[in-house]
């Protein structure tokens, strides 16, 4: 009924490697991108030979945005409000509707955005879509539903509590970022879930402010008809009201110096290592990434230099990964170092930063080659069913509100020369960016 | 360099070509060819896994597999292997199950050749290096000893469950990643020997998809043939225990939350007909990681309890961070499971009597027609999620091969369709026994759960927040339930699978 309100803003049909200069290699998926009035942003992928489709609800709020004191874990709490039930969907309703269509519904929050999608059979497009419409633009729940899913949240931090990751995780949180939002985790504070039941006028607020079309994207992919998709989007997403109102979210104070938490852990552990260096806010416009990846591969990969002296050669080191953000603020470049023996940990930590304040002048033009190649191959191999190519699509439109920086990405790493990750690599690994946090088995005496 | 990137079939699989060989030097195939793909799927499947492990040395076939394929061949390093196959980017796992030791790989398909020699040779020549295999048995120590015993309790308390289940002398007693004293005495002879003896064309099933040519299968055909050749029995199970009452393992451990599976034997093949009632049942009752199941509803959504509650009608493996189950978990006998994620201690003893109290329920009164008809629709759809994918549809038409029965996935969508209300519920009551259910808890304060557990003391939920009437009333009644516990073991975390 609200249809005449309701225009396409942009029409394109375009293999994303083929906008503005033709790329190298372009990342062939076929992108219909479009705006409803109301700010929606709609990216539709046909994809033949299927009759699996996902649709996944693109809302740009997360833990970054829980600027409230005492309101940590928030975006994460309200994730699970949005299966309460809706105006014309009640829970019970919903989950009849689930079972009828065979439906997998489900939604995760991280620092910077919550998803929430739904995959089926593509003959449930319509019924699926009216209903989640529904509950972006018409949510319900009772202050009692409200209290009884915090129990729920609660019990989500359990399930990861007997691991020391999420101990380790907030406290290099705290530590790297003492303004940022950034310095909590996306669980938020255990004293602030068990608060929770009492923020119910939080959560009418919350919603108010964030959940807008024209803070979202919707990325529908699989065996549609895009023409017949984007009608379906048009009559069930246009109500939707804009209205975004975010409120500010703090930047972090700068860092003069390395900083460093040291942790005990009571029941049986490896000592662990981990060191994380800041690094900045995700942009179409720089390569920083690009060389943090390119580095990630040559020290940590399975040939890397760091790893092959550490884990494979030395054997002192059980396993060695890195976490690399891309995150709408500055972030973490973060090494975690999972050790034998806690009389090493210092040992470690000095080859880890040496070698990482070196690394640009350890790598070849061969092996650069080799890592553009391995990248490349294993971006296109992800792209192998609907969700992962939702996936791939949304995670780099919700960085910057365009889709195409997934092409950019690409096109700047093809680019990338030497002389340039040099140059960053020295900017990044300094100490005055680098926050350190340890773990080691509690002494029973 | 131009990229083309052409997506996969997927639901609508093109008939399998299963090729059997008589003679049986040569290994069975399962082929799903696709030009409509650029990707080319291999998966080798042994018919050997954990089971096959001697009593005094659980972890070996987990420590074979993995030296093997984390190690180099007779003519390459590890290091150069490793070095080779990076700018391929093969995405290469390995799944090692009580039954099936499986290799997945996928390879963009103008890789392959370069890739497939690299995979061959690493399983028909391996290295056996010192120090290859040194590191691979340090890792699984460490895995058993910090990754189960001491920072994952859901996945401990899911390998005490099975401890439980299948008694000392079980082929399937011990998990696949062993015992730490055990795996920490076993020699690179061990695991050469394990290779020869168990690791061969009698045992392989070789799966292939995408837009692979004749010359690669038969090149990989020839490849295989005879690698070890010899007829392969399998280590014979015993029957599965004849329970008459509930049991108990408590698993001492400073944690804050308690961790809980339980569940009994149930030898219901997808063979089976009763299989597909039983699939049917699960979709209502605990379908894994959704809203659907009754458990979920009644424990997390109702009451807040904890953040998931599922069930099983045999082993299962989520498939990567998808809810689906995932394929190369097959085995000669199941188990009927139930899955309570970690609730509050002071709630652990209401949180297992709910569990049994609702699973009771329903093998008592059967499910609703309205339930069951929502739980037809539900199954047959949801099946066709779990194989969007090439790599997980070779998977399905593997375990096919291997459990004798059509496409498992076509199989659900005919059998579950013409199933009725009374076969179901008639199939839940021949195989479920919430009378038996065995019982692993890991947590803290075991001496007084035990104690609480051995009295069938009362044991009130403790809510932090108001639920309604109704639903304090049927908490009643649960907290007073009686258990028919038998048995009850208390465990030090620490020496478990020491």
């Amino acid at each position: 009924m609200h249809q005449n309100r309701l225009l396409p803003f942009i029409t394109l049909f375009l293999a994303a490697g083929l906008i503005a200069q033709p790329s190298a290699r372009p990342i062939q998926v076929p992108v219909e991108e479009y705006q409803l009035q109301n700010g929606l942003t709609v990216l539709l992928v046909p994809m033949p030979n299927t009759d699996v489709m996902t649709m996944q609800m693109t809302v740009r709020v997360g833990s970054r945005n829980e600027v409230e004191f005492g309101k940590t874990g928030f975006a994460h709490f309200f994730e699970h409000m949005m299966f309460r039930g809706s105006k014309h969907y009640s829970r019970e309703r919903r989950d009849e509707m689930i079972q009828q269509y065979g439906a997998d519904a489900n939604a995760w929050t991280s620092d910077d955005l919550t998803n929430y999608f739904i995959t089926a059979t593509v003959s449930a497009l319509e019924p699926l879509l009216a209903m989640e419409a529904d509950r972006f633009i018409n949510l319900t729940y009772t202050k009692e539903d409200f209290q009884t899913e915090a129990g729920a949240i609660l019990g989500e931090y359990n399930t990861g509590r007997s691991n020391p990751v999420l101990t380790m995780s907030e406290a290099l949180r705290a530590e790297a970022f003492q303004r940022h939002t950034y310095g909590h985790t996306v669980m938020g504070y255990y004293t602030d879930i068990l608060a929770m039941p009492n923020q119910y006028e939080h959560s009418l607020e919350f919603f108010r402010r964030y959940y807008r079309p024209d803070n979202a994207i919707l990325t529908i992919v699989g065996g549609i008809e895009t023409a017949k998709a984007l009608a379906l989007v048009k009559k069930y997403y246009g109500p939707w009201k804009p209205g975004y109102d975010p409120k500010p979210v703090p930047q972090e104070f700068a860092q003069h110096e390395s900083r460093e938490v040291a942790l005990t852990w009571s029941t049986q552990t490896n000592p662990q290592l981990w060191m994380a260096w800041k690094i900045p806010a995700y942009s179409n416009s720089n390569t920083i990434y690009q060389v943090l990846d390119v580095l990630k591969e040559a020290q940590f990969s399975q040939w890397g230099e760091l790893y092959k002296r550490l884990v494979i050669d030395e054997q002192i080191t059980r396993s060695l990964r890195v976490e690399s953000d891309r995150s709408r603020d500055p972030g973490l470049f973060t090494v975690q170092a999972t050790l034998y023996d806690e009389t090493l940990i210092d040992s470690v930590r000095t080859v880890i930063s040496t070698t990482l304040s070196q690394a640009g002048e350890h790598l070849t033009e061969e092996q650069l080659t080799r890592i553009k190649n391995h990248l490349y191959y294993a971006a296109t191999m992800r792209l192998n069913d609907p969700s992962s190519v939702a996936y791939q699509l949304l995670s780099f439109a919700q960085l910057t509100g365009d889709y195409h920086s997934l092409q950019y990405y690409y096109d700047q790493l093809e680019a990338l020369d030497l002389s340039t990750i040099r140059t960053i690599q020295q900017r990044i690994f300094q100490p005055a960016r680098l926050t350190i946090v340890t773990l080691k088995q509690e002494v029973h005496q | 360099m131009r990229w083309h990137v052409r997506f996969p079939r997927s639901v609508m699989i093109p008939a399998a070509l299963v090729v059997l060989n008589a003679c049986g030097t040569v290994p069975e195939l399962v082929l799903s060819p696709s030009d409509e793909s650029n990707l080319i799927d291999i998966r080798l499947n042994f018919k050997v896994g954990s089971a096959a492990d001697p009593e005094n040395q659980p972890g070996l076939a987990r420590l074979t597999l993995w030296t093997i394929m984390h190690g180099g061949t007779k003519d390459l390093t590890q290091e150069e292997i490793t070095y080779l196959k990076y700018p391929l980017a093969a995405a290469e796992n390995l799944f090692i199950d009580r039954d099936n030791l499986v290799i997945s790989a996928t390879v963009h398909g103008e890789k392959f050749d370069d890739y497939y020699p690299l995979l061959r040779d690493r399983l028909l020549r391996p290295r056996w290096d010192k120090k290859d295999f040194e590191h691979q048995k340090k890792q699984l120590a460490a895995t058993i000893e910090n990754s189960l015993m001491g920072e994952n309790d859901e996945w401990f308390g899911k390998e005490m469950l099975q401890w439980l289940l299948y008694p000392q002398g079980h082929p399937y007693h011990w998990p696949t990643v062993g015992r730490v004293e055990a795996v920490e005495n076993l020699t690179i002879k061990d695991v050469e020997a394990f290779w020869e003896n168990h690791l061969g064309t009698g045992n392989l099933v070789i799966g292939l998809a995408g837009p692979h040519t004749p010359k690669q299968r038969k090149q990989i055909e020839k490849d295989f043939s005879g690698f070890h050749f010899k007829s392969y029995e399998p280590t014979p199970l015993p029957a599965p225990v004849e329970l008459s009452a509930q049991a108990v393992v408590l698993v001492e451990k400073p944690t804050d939350a308690a961790a809980i599976s339980m569940g009994f034997p149930l030898d219901v093949s997808p063979a089976d007909p009763d299989y597909y009632a039983l699939l049917l049942f699960n979709a209502c009752f605990g379908q894994h990681r959704t809203f659907v199941g009754r458990l979920m509803n009644e424990m997390r959504v109702k009451r807040g309890l904890n953040y998931g509650d599922y069930s099983y009608i045999n082993h299962f493996v989520q498939n990567s961070y998808s809810p689906y189950p995932r394929p190369g978990v097959f085995r000669r006998q199941q188990y009927f499971s139930i899955w309570i994620r970690p609730v509050k201690r002071e709630n652990a003893h209401f949180a297992i009597r709910q569990a049994i109290w609702e699973l009771n329920d329903v093998v008592e009164h059967g499910i609703p027609e309205e339930k069951f008809q929502h739980a037809k629709e539900f199954i047959v759809h949801y099946a066709k999620l779990w194989a969007a994918s090439q790599t997980s549809q070779l998977g399905f038409l593997v375990d096919s091969h291997l459990a004798g029965i059509p496409y498992y996935i076509d199989q659900i969508e005919s059998m579950a369709s013409s199933l009725t209300r009374e076969q179901v519920n008639a199939a839940v009551q021949r195989h479920l026994t919430p009378e038996n259910l065995q019982i692993a808890v890991i947590c803290k304060d075991a001496p007084e759960l035990a104690e609480a557990l051995r009295t069938n003391k009362p044991s009130p939920i403790h809510y932090d927040n108001p639920v309604s009437p109704d639903i304090l009333e049927k908490d009643q009644e649960i907290m007073n339930y009686p258990l028919n516990i038998s048995g009850i073991e208390i465990l030090a975390y620490q020496e478990t699978f020491k």
